[in-house]
């Protein structure tokens, strides 16, 4: 029952904002060329059956998900090995500090320049980007594990390396985990903005790219900013529900995030 | 414990899953060796979704290429410098490019370029300055001092306004003087005065003109910059230096395609495939050159023109960037 | 609603007690060897293959003092350029950021009290936190035209999501324990909201501002892609494209520096705002 209220609630609310959108664009408050929502969301729809734009949504899933696939394993073997060796973990700190606010944006023409293939550049952006979430959790939720647990296991005559594996890793997961669902917002969001800049007709965004040509189609553009925006909310909505699956004993034991 | 045990699983399967995928998408073209002796076949060429791109388009439809026995991928690529990086990378074999560009990539060492063919040069009212229609500016002169809207700084167009202003005595501080909007945005930009001038290609110079009544006030067929190359086709020196054979056969079946370009109709067929302009609006603008030669003495004349300008910080030998032919 | 946690200011070193200058540069060796070594590889590296799209650290450091920091004293060493780039895009970060801010910590708080309100908006609000923001700037370019409102607006509309997010949750979580000692002594309405509630959610707030001020940096050069003829953003793109690589490398170093520098001066402030909360043994990592 409350599920189903939810599902009733959200749909009011994404009802009325498109509503509220529909007026103001309508109302002629902005300038002519501003398309009405109505005409968006047709557009929107339009794409469920263009194949040139299914191939494009497909090729920046690709990139997507193997830049992200990546960037969890390194990750997490990164902030596993860091949090075992103190020093090491003191000295890439700066280094941590100073690239994680370089946005991927200014990093374009070094990926393009250093692979051969269109797809790995991307892949090395989302890689890049998606890295800091993950490490940053990871190193965050390894600190944060319960001492006690941790001692008793000792006591039992567990080595360092299976109370890693046995205590420190299940405990931290569910948070490594949020770090993964942050950085696979922000991945997709970098494929995209990659074949936005970048321009080399590839995927969502060079597909929006050809739209600006010659005139320019702001409702095409916006249609396609609604696809992404779509494609990363179920993204989110998909990985919740297999958090909330694989960490139930976690969200028993601790007050549920939502 | 079982948490622990699925992790490991789960990685290890994620990984796998990675590794997989990889390779499907790293999986590139493997070693071709054809008939003629081409050394590549399978060509990636960049090209701008312009008109003055138009010959690609038209050697694949007639076939020139496979005639050649070259197959050739088209790559939309927004403009002369997103390509320079691809050139580099292998991303792209082969690209459209501003001459202005290649000049630059070779005077920084970002890449040596060897320009292969010539794709367009200045006509009539290809490119032009633009004034709104009751705009107090009436010749290059006025515009000292005023707001003029590129859509980029440092490049082509850019050369091409202070060459044109220069014999007004009319410096220009791109800092100051330029304003950075995109082409399609210019019209608004226009017409709403927030800026004084707008110096656009084709299709802008007709549609601005037809849409709000703007006035020409200068195009760039006469003096300096009168018939100077825009575009070539170029690829990386490493590329032409290891398929000679395919670089040659790109040039035959090129300028078959460039003889072709300079019919509308023809234009009109092969335009709309690759960009989003009607054949309507190809039917009515100002066309360019499309040179059936490659002159390293026209393209020269760009460099002197940067050089003029401060463009270039050293001396870049033209001879020996491009390929003459005709 | 997601939980974004910032990270977390060096550890303090624990060298040998005793003289404090020595405890200081043997804390800085610690952090900064694995820096000077790459750094150094890479001048090695760079030195050896001369390719112009990695030009070597030394390089890169000259153009940087060159572009920006080469003027005269009185300025602070800033150039003219410096000045022309750092102001716009800086004013246009500080507005983008505080609006997101406000209207995040507002919106947030509402959404955290009502779950009505969260379940009617969660679906809206997870896809307006997704949308890339490249793709809305010929809307906002439609909307607010060129020039620094279009920026802010880009900045604001994808800097607010961890603010809205995290204040939110913070708020939602506020401990019921404290809550219901309030009813207890029937402080109700604004006096709760500003005396316990805040307070309460204070270190979620604080994360989702943190990183939301790293954002605001990505979403600053985002802004000035298209339209823009001065701000950092602008000389990026701008020597992207004229093939000025070693201009490119000082533009991505000085976003590395400016980005450490608003992270630490970020954490002092939170540091000091939230010394006396229970929660608050996360920030000091």
């Amino acid at each position: 029952m409350t599920n189903r209220a939810r599902i009733v609630r959200g749909t009011i609310g994404v009802a009325g904002v498109v509503a509220v959108a529909e007026l103001v664009s309508r109302a002629g408050f902005a300038d002519t060329s501003l398309p009405p929502a109505s005409s968006v969301l047709l557009r929107a729809a339009e794409f469920f059956g263009d194949t040139e734009f299914l191939t494009a949504v497909g090729s920046t899933l690709e990139a997507w998900i193997l830049g992200l696939l990546l960037a969890t394993v390194v990750a997490v073997a990164v902030g596993i090995a860091l949090s075992t060796t103190p020093w090491l973990n003191r000295a890439t700190r700066v280094l941590v500090e100073f690239m994680r606010p370089i946005p991927s944006v200014a990093l374009i023409p070094l990926a393009i320049v250093s692979f051969s293939s269109i797809t790995e550049s991307k892949v090395s952006l989302v890689f890049y980007s998606a890295c800091w979430p993950i490490l940053i959790n990871t190193l965050y939720a390894l600190r944060d594990v319960d001492p006690l647990a941790k001692e008793t296991l000792r006591s039992f005559g567990f080595g360092k390396a299976a109370i890693l594996l046995r205590v420190s890793v299940p405990s931290a997961a569910p948070f490594v985990a949020t770090g993964v669902r942050i950085s696979a917002a922000v991945g997709l969001v970098v494929v995209v903005s990659f074949e936005l800049v970048a321009g080399n007709g590839e995927g969502i965004g060079g597909y929006l790219l050809q739209t600006q040509s010659g005139g320019g189609r702001p409702d095409l553009m916006l249609a396609g900013a609604i696809w992404a925006g779509m494609l990363g909310a179920l993204i989110n909505v998909g990985l919740v529900a297999l958090e909330r699956r694989t960490f139930r004993w976690h969200a028993v034991r601790t007050e549920a995030s939502a | 414990m079982k948490f622990a045990r699925l992790r490991r699983a789960s990685l290890g399967g994620a990984l796998a899953v990675a590794l997989a995928l990889a390779s499907a998408a790293c999986g590139g073209s493997g070693s071709e060796k054809s008939v003629n002796g081409l050394e590549k076949t399978n060509l990636n060429v960049g090209v701008m979704p312009i008109i003055e791109g138009a010959a690609v388009q038209i050697a694949i439809t007639k076939g020139y290429f496979k005639a050649e026995g070259l197959t050739v991928n088209l790559r939309q690529i927004a403009g002369g410098a997103a390509a320079i990086p691809q050139l580099k990378s292998g991303q792209l074999d082969i690209s459209q490019g501003g001459h202005v560009g290649w000049l630059l990539a070779a005077d920084s060492g970002a890449l040596k370029p060897k320009i292969l063919a010539e794709a367009s040069s200045m006509t009539k009212n290809l490119n032009a300055i633009l004034v709104a229609k009751d705009s107090t500016i009436s010749s290059p002169k006025d515009l000292v001092g005023k707001k003029i809207a590129t859509n980029a700084k440092h490049d082509q167009i850019a050369l091409l306004v202070r060459s044109a202003l220069a014999p007004y005595g009319v410096q220009i501080d791109e800092d100051k003087d330029f304003q950075v909007i995109p082409f399609p945005n210019q019209e608004a930009a226009l017409k709403e005065k927030k800026v004084d001038a707008v110096v656009v290609p084709e299709p802008f110079v007709t549609q601005i003109q037809q849409n709000i009544g703007a006035r020409l006030l200068t195009d760039f067929s006469t003096g300096a910059t009168e018939g100077i190359p825009i575009t070539g086709y170029a690829a990386s020196d490493d590329f032409v230096k290891e398929n000679p054979k395919t670089v040659a056969a790109f040039q035959r079946a090129i300028v078959k395609a460039q003889a072709d370009a300079a019919d509308r109709a023809v234009l009109q067929e092969a335009v709309p495939k690759y960009t989003k302009l009607p054949p309507a609006v190809i039917g009515v603008v100002a066309l360019n050159d499309f040179p059936t030669s490659t002159s390293a003495s026209r393209i020269q004349r760009v460099a002197d023109v940067m050089r003029q300008f401060g463009y270039l910080k050293h001396n870049v030998d033209v001879n020996s960037m491009v390929l003459q032919n005709g | 609603m997601t939980v974004i946690t910032g990270d977390h200011p060096a550890e303090r070193p624990t060298g040998p007690t005793g003289v404090p200058g020595l405890r200081i540069l043997t804390g800085g060796v610690t952090r900064l060897w694995l820096v000077a070594l790459l750094v150094g590889c890479w001048e090695i590296i760079a030195r050896i293959k001369q390719d112009a799209y990695f030009p070597p650290p030394s390089t890169i450091v000259r153009v940087f003092h060159e572009l920006w920091f080469s003027g005269p004293a009185t300025h602070l060493f800033l150039t003219d350029k410096a000045l022309d780039d750092f102001q716009p895009s800086f004013v246009n970060l500080s507005c983008g950021w505080a609006l997101a801010a406000v209207v995040g910590l507002a919106l947030g708080v509402l959404l955290g009290r009502s779950r009505v309100a969260r379940e009617i908006l969660d679906p809206v609000l997870q896809f307006g936190r997704a949308i890339p923001p490249p793709t809305l700037i010929p809307f906002f370019i439609v909307v607010f035209d060129f020039g620094a409102q279009m920026q802010i607006s880009t900045i604001a509309f994808g800097v607010i999501w961890p603010v809205l997010l995290n204040t939110a949750d913070g708020v939602r979580t506020v401990e019921k324990l404290q809550l219901e000692t309030a009813e207890v002594f029937g402080i109700t309405g604004a006096t709760r909201l500003l005396r316990i509630t805040l307070p309460a959610a204070a270190p979620k707030i604080f994360a989702g501002l943190r990183v939301s001020l790293g954002f605001a940096l990505v979403l600053m050069v985002i802004s000035e892609l298209i339209g823009s003829t001065t701000g950092i953003g602008a000389h990026l793109i701008s020597s992207q494209q004229g093939m000025e690589l070693p201009e490119m490398w000082a533009g991505i170093v000085l976003l590395g520096i400016l980005g450490c520098l608003f992270n630490a001066v970020f954490a002092l402030v939170e540091r000091r705002f939230l010394s006396w909360h229970s929660n608050a043994h996360g920030l000091d990592s």
